[in-house]
Order: structure tokens, then sequence, then C-alpha cells
């Protein structure tokens, strides 16, 4: 029997599909779903463009970003507004805010990238271990999970970075400290409904071992989930790294950093609230576009969608 | 539901248990120096020697964690020895701070988020839907410091109205930017989470039975729909209380707000480790206690609900 039909006032309208598209593949319905949505296509243009920002940033940026510019204050030692010289204005110390703007994409990103990524990774692992295996190994992982979820996470950069000295890898720690446990959460749930279906009953039959059975039969039907969260994670990231920069425990002092940057501006907010501003509008655009791009990501890769 | 709750606590005491493990390496066993960390960076040779002994760090590694538990179950946190009192008496004195603005933020995110997210599945992808999910797109991309210094410097330094530094008297005037910058963060989470939980409950049998016997359209929203969506916000709730209870760094700070957040960001710069470590395990407490009192209230809330 047909599922009953939702009365007309609380059904979501029904997206037009062209035509029937049988006898494309998957990956080309993937795309074409993509395409047609235009926050994810924004939102992947915009994440192209900062990467190729942060390469480039040396070309890009009109100045060195630690360039102390001794005409780059008024008299008083106060900081310049925009101007064609200085587009975004400069700081009090006279240094350019558009190149520290520039040059502050490579940590978000090397940062996002780097720490998302492995914190991706454990997270598969540990996701998948506790999701295949079950019985102690679940209890183990899951109870570890539950614990790390109980930690206030900024409290616990301020923690770390007590003990340990401040550098790029020790956000980078920071971040896969706090962040694998979402991945492993989600690829856990996952793992546990794959284990259940008929292929991996298949493979089981057919002899081949559970380690085979998890990296070869599992593994790429997490494909879609892992690069929809990876997406969205490195948007939290990005924050996460803007907010430990702010608070002064993220990337060294002198490192230009979006976060930093806010940090040593905050006294000139009335006088000067370029230098807050334009740091945060360029946070706020990041994650944006991380988002889109993930939520795009999600409703094109999802199989059950036409 | 007593064995229900029994077995909870149990889970949680193991879970507190980790926790005390993790804080304990930080402290103990991460640093090159424990003792020189624990003297401050001002002490002299002799007291760094004298804190060493006191801390027992020629025991073995477990004799020294048995310690520091025992010293743990009887709420000893140690002493800061930058404001030279205990650790703990020094986070409950700004327990009070926190309290107020974890209670303002919770005001807001209900205050704006609720209404967005029920107008917002009364009519999906209407007007109010599409401006919501931006609303909740920015919302939830916005740091809340750059948030809070965008509301600093438009209503108080533009529109000359409430305070933006520290608390004092009357405290509406001191809370309501720092709450206001707290609750809209949350608010756009919360009209994201209602929206979804709106658009199940819609879909089943006694709403369209309500429809058909002719209630009007606001009444199955509020009364038919929406309670049976609570134990959503109830769950996001409990999880917020609880971290915001452990601290909200990012509003604190920005604000001056003198909750246990900007105490222990404070602490940093001198390297005051027992208050630092101490905030992070009070943290932790309230988060697990706010996720057993939420465990709880859904029973209490929702009849659907039995524990065995």
């Amino acid at each position: 029997m047909d599922a009953p039909v939702a009365p007309r006032w609380d059904r979501e309208p029904v997206e037009e599909v062209a035509v029937s598209r049988s006898g494309q593949g998957y990956w080309s319905r993937v795309r074409h779903r993509f395409f047609r949505d235009k926050g994810a296509v924004v939102g992947a243009v915009i994440v192209l463009a900062l990467i190729l920002m942060a390469i480039f940033a040396q070309r890009l940026a009109p100045y060195d970003p630690g360039f102390e510019d001794p005409n780059g204050t008024t008299m008083l030692g106060a900081p310049l507004p925009p101007s064609p010289g200085h587009w975004l204005g400069t700081d009090a110390n006279g240094r350019d805010a558009l190149s520290r703007v520039i040059f502050g994409s490579q940590v978000s990103l090397e940062v996002g990238l780097i720490g998302n990524g492995v914190a991706s990774i454990l997270g598969l692992i540990m996701g998948s271990l506790a999701g295949y295996f079950r019985g102690w190994v679940d209890t183990v992982i899951s109870r570890i999970i539950g614990i790390f979820l109980a930690f206030p996470v900024y409290l616990m950069a301020l923690a770390l970075v007590a003990v340990l000295t401040p550098s790029i890898t020790t956000v980078i720690g920071i971040i896969i400290f706090v962040y694998w446990t979402a991945t492993a959460r989600i690829i856990r749930g996952q793992v546990f409904a794959l284990r259940e279906r008929d292929f991996v009953e298949a493979a089981r039959a057919v002899g081949q071992s559970e380690l085979a059975i998890l990296v070869r039969h599992i593994f790429p039907h997490l494909f879609s989930t892992l690069a929809v969260y990876t997406s969205l994670g490195i948007a939290t990231t990005v924050l996460f790294e803007a907010g430990l920069s702010y608070l002064g425990v993220g990337v060294p002092h002198g490192t230009p950093s979006w976060g930093g940057m806010i940090s040593d501006n905050q006294e000139a907010l009335t006088t000067a609230p370029w230098l807050i501003f334009s740091p945060g509008v360029a946070i706020m655009l990041t994650v944006i576009s991380f988002n889109l791009l993930g939520d795009g990501l999600r409703e094109a890769l999802d199989p059950y969608k036409e | 539901m007593l064995p229900y709750l029994i077995r909870r606590l149990l889970w949680t005491i193991l879970e507190l248990i980790g926790i005390s493990i993790i804080t304990f390496a930080l402290a103990y066993l991460v640093p090159a120096d424990p003792a020189r960390l624990y003297a401050g960076p001002h002490a002299t040779l002799a007291t760094i020697a004298n804190i060493r002994h006191q801390l027992g760090l020629d025991r073995p590694v477990v004799v020294q964690y048995g310690d520091y538990l025992w010293r743990l179950v009887h709420l000893d946190l140690g002493t800061s020895y930058e404001l030279h009192i205990p650790v703990l008496q020094a986070i409950l004195n700004r327990i009070p701070a926190t309290a107020e603005l974890a209670a303002g933020g919770v005001f807001f995110e209900l205050l704006l988020g609720v209404p967005i997210g029920i107008l917002a599945a009364a009519r999906p992808r209407g007007i109010v839907d599409r401006v919501g999910s931006t609303f909740t797109l920015v919302g939830l991309s916005t740091p809340p410091f750059v948030l809070s210094y965008l509301l600093i410097f438009v209503v108080w330094y533009k529109w000359g109205l409430f305070e933006s530094g520290g608390t004092g008297s009357p405290l509406p005037l001191y809370l309501f930017l720092p709450a206001l910058a707290l609750g809209l963060s949350g608010a756009a989470f919360y009209a994201r989470l209602l929206r979804t939980a709106m658009l199940d409950v819609l879909r089943s049998d006694y709403i369209r039975v309500a429809r058909a016997k002719g209630v009007p359209r606001w009444k199955v929203l509020i009364r038919h729909a929406f309670p049976n969506c609570t134990n959503v916000l109830i769950t996001q709730l409990g999880l917020d209380i609880g971290f915001f209870l452990s601290g909200v760094l990012l509003i604190e700070v920005p604000f001056s707000w003198p909750g246990i957040g900007q105490q222990a960001w404070q602490a940093i710069t001198n390297l005051d480790v027992p208050l630092i470590m101490g905030t992070v395990l009070f943290g932790a407490v309230a988060i697990l206690g706010a996720n057993i009192v939420v465990d709880v209230l859904y029973a209490v809330i929702d009849p659907r609900v039995r524990y065995d």
C-alpha cells in the first residue's frame, strides 16, 4: 500500500524533476543536483577563492603583513581609515589591515583543513570500530566519547595551552582532541546500520576477513557522510580557531590570524571599527561558505533524494 | 525509573573518573616540570623544590593519581596562587554572574528561536522560512565575539543604549547586551532544530484529524504540534545550560563579564594552572549534571518516555 499522502498545507512542495534520468550514473546525478543548488555553488566558489587567496597571499597582499609603515598612522599614532593606499586602513602599528586579512586566511585554512582532516580520520577509525564490532569495543569507545563530550571546549583549550607551548601544532592538536568525537558518533551510527545489510553478509559468506569487510565494503559507503561532515566540520573549526586566537591561546602572537587581529585591536573598536569588522567578515564569509558547501554536498550525495 | 537513574549515575561516576584521569595527566604528566608550573612564574628554586615535595612528584604515578582523586572527592581543587584562595571558592564567587548570563542567554534563545522555528515550519519555503534559514546560517556562522563587538558598537556606542562592560546595578542594563549576544547565536540553532521537529510532527495522523475537524490553523500549530516538540527543546536547553555554566568565554571576555570563564581566561596570563584545571573540572561536572537532569525531565514531561 502506498504511504498516506500528507495534506496539502503541511507538505513541502516537491521539486520538479525535469525528466526521468534513468540510465544516468549516480555521480552524474550528484553533479546535476549539486550545480542546481545555488547556495552550494556559491559556497564552493568562495571556498575555492579562499584557498587560492591563502596559496597566493604573498602575491595578492599589497604589503608584507608585518611591515610597519612609518606613514601608516596619523600624527598622533592612531590607525588610518580605509583609503586608496590602504583599502582596509591600518592598525596602530601602521600595518596594512588588508594584507593581514589576506595572510590570516592561511592560518584559518591550514588549521581547519589539517585539524579537521586528522580528526575525521580518527573519528572514522574509532566510530567504525565501535559500530562494527559492537559489544565491549563499542562500550569502551562510546564511554570515551562521552567523557570527551563532557569537556567544555574553550576551557579545555585554555588548560592545554597552559601546559603546552602555543604553536600552530598545539592548536591543531586541540582541534583534534575536541572534534574527533563528532565524526566518531555519526560514523558509529552509520556502520551500525550498514553491517546488517546483505552485502556484508555476502562478503562474510565468501570468507572475507572482518578487516577486509570493514575497509573494502563498508568504508566506501561512508564516503558521502565523511565529505559532508568534514566540510561542515571545517566551518566549525575555523570558528573555533578564530575564538582561540581571539582569546590569545591560538596561534603564536605575531602570526597574522583573524581572531588575533580582533583581539589586538579591540581597544580601537569605536575609533577604528574596520580593524574589528574586516577580519570578522572574513571569518563569517569563510564559515558560511563551508556550511553552504557542506549542506549542498549533503543534498547532492543523498542517493534517495529523487 | 529508579533502576535507570542508578545505572545512569554509576556511568556518570565512571565518566567523572575518566575526566579526572585526563585532567590529572594534563596537570602532572604533560608539563616538563609540574612543580615549576604550580609554583608560578616568579617562584624561587627553593620554592619549586618545596612544592615538588608537597605535590609528592617523586612518588609513583598511580600513587600520585590516587592522592589527586582523594583530594577531588573532598572537593579540594587546590589553591589558586594568583588569588590566594581555594580554587573551589574562587569558582563559586563567580557563579552568580555566570548564572545570570546563562539565564539571560536562554531567555533570548527561546524568545527568538521558538517563534521563528514555528513560523518557518508553518509554511515551509515561505517567506518566514527563507528569512529564518538565512538568519540561521548567518547566526551559526558568526563568531560570538564578533557579534558582541557589533552589538557594543551599534547599540551601545552609536545608539547610546545599555551598558557594555562589566556588571552593576540595575542588572538588566548591564546584562542585556551580553545575554542578547549569547542568545542570538543559540536562537539560530533553536529555530532550525524546532523547524525540523515541527515538520516531523505535522505529518502525524492526529494533526490531520485536528485539521479535519476544523481546528484553526494557528491552534493546530501551538496547541497540538508544538507541545510534542518540547522534548527537542529541553534536550538542547539542558546541554546549553551545562555549557553556559561552564563559562561562556567568547561572550564574557568581550563584555568583561565577571563569570567563571573570564576568570579562567585571566588566569592564563599568570599560568594559574590549579584555577584553570579546577574550572575545567567544574565545567565538566556542570555539563554531566545537566545531562542527567535532562534525561529525568524527559520522563517527567513526556508520558511516552519510559525508562526500564
